[in-house]
């Protein structure tokens, strides 16, 4: 039997400075598969560069927790967008699926602003 | 640097806007300002905007060759990139076309010319660099590139 033995899948039922975040999953040309998640924590922002020869890129990038329920059966990865209760969208650069124990807890999702 | 801009220029090529968006840059640099509003706006101008841009700089260092050049001048290969950068939003197909027209535009127009107005130059080299840079595209720009190698003769001091 492993270590942890509790259902932890609400946990997010307790966090503190939750907002209101929409996702948009590209799967193919033609299919999108959305959800919204009312518990989503807007984590530590930064700022990043990214370069290609000479020339810098250097971006706003945003930590997002989102509760794996609310993310259903569907899986966050790159190029996914997330849109905020501003209309910022935010697209992923690189996706998590953080557990403990055999619960879900959230999905931690680096991701860009997009202009 | 500034007769590529000129050739470049010249081309007109669809979609760039030429007299405007050709640009000579040290080290381009191409900065998201918006933050939340409740941090105050970051100003490092010049950002590139708007786009689609092509960037013409210095990359790398020169090369000198001590068994070139000719009894009275020296002989210094200039690296220039040639930058052809625009926002494509992860779109895999947008604007693909266009992009590879201005890559094989700029390489026959340049490969193996000589600069008009500027007289030490025997020689404009191209190089390829990456066609698509795939970590730009995750962020959501499109980045491809040429390399010039410019070769000049130079008279001494």
């Amino acid at each position: 039997m492993t270590g942890h033995q509790g259902n932890y899948s609400n946990d997010h039922l307790w966090w503190d400075n939750v907002e209101t975040l929409t996702g948009s999953l590209k799967r193919n040309n033609a299919s999108t598969v959305t959800f919204t998640s009312n518990y989503s924590f807007r984590g530590d922002m930064s700022r990043n560069a990214q370069t290609y020869l000479s020339l810098v890129v250097s971006d706003v990038e945003q930590l997002w927790s989102i509760p794996a329920s609310e993310v259903g059966d569907n899986e966050l990865m790159e190029t996914d967008e997330l849109t905020d209760t501003d209309g910022d969208v935010w697209v992923i650069d690189q996706a998590t699926l953080v557990t403990l124990g055999t619960s879900k807890l959230f999905w931690l999702a680096a991701t860009h602003k997009k202009r | 640097m500034e007769a590529i801009q000129t050739i470049i220029k010249a081309l007109n090529l669809t979609g760039i806007d030429s007299t405007n968006n050709v640009l000579i840059r040290k080290v381009p640099r191409d900065i998201e300002k918006d933050m939340p509003p409740s941090v105050p706006a970051v100003d490092l101008t010049p950002a590139i905007t708007p786009l689609p841009a092509i960037l013409i700089a210095p990359i790398g260092a020169e090369q000198s060759d001590p068994v070139a050049g000719t009894l009275y001048r020296d002989q210094i290969n200039y690296p220039i990139q040639i930058l052809f950068y625009d926002q494509d939003n992860n779109d895999q197909e947008l604007n693909a076309d266009r992009y590879y027209l201005w890559r094989e535009t700029v390489r026959r127009k340049l490969n193996n010319s000589r600069l008009s107005g500027v007289s030490e130059v025997v020689r404009v080299r191209i190089e390829p660099a990456e066609i698509v840079n795939p970590a730009l595209w995750l962020k959501g720009r499109f980045a491809g590139g040429l390399k010039a190698i410019v070769t000049s003769r130079e008279s001494r001091l």
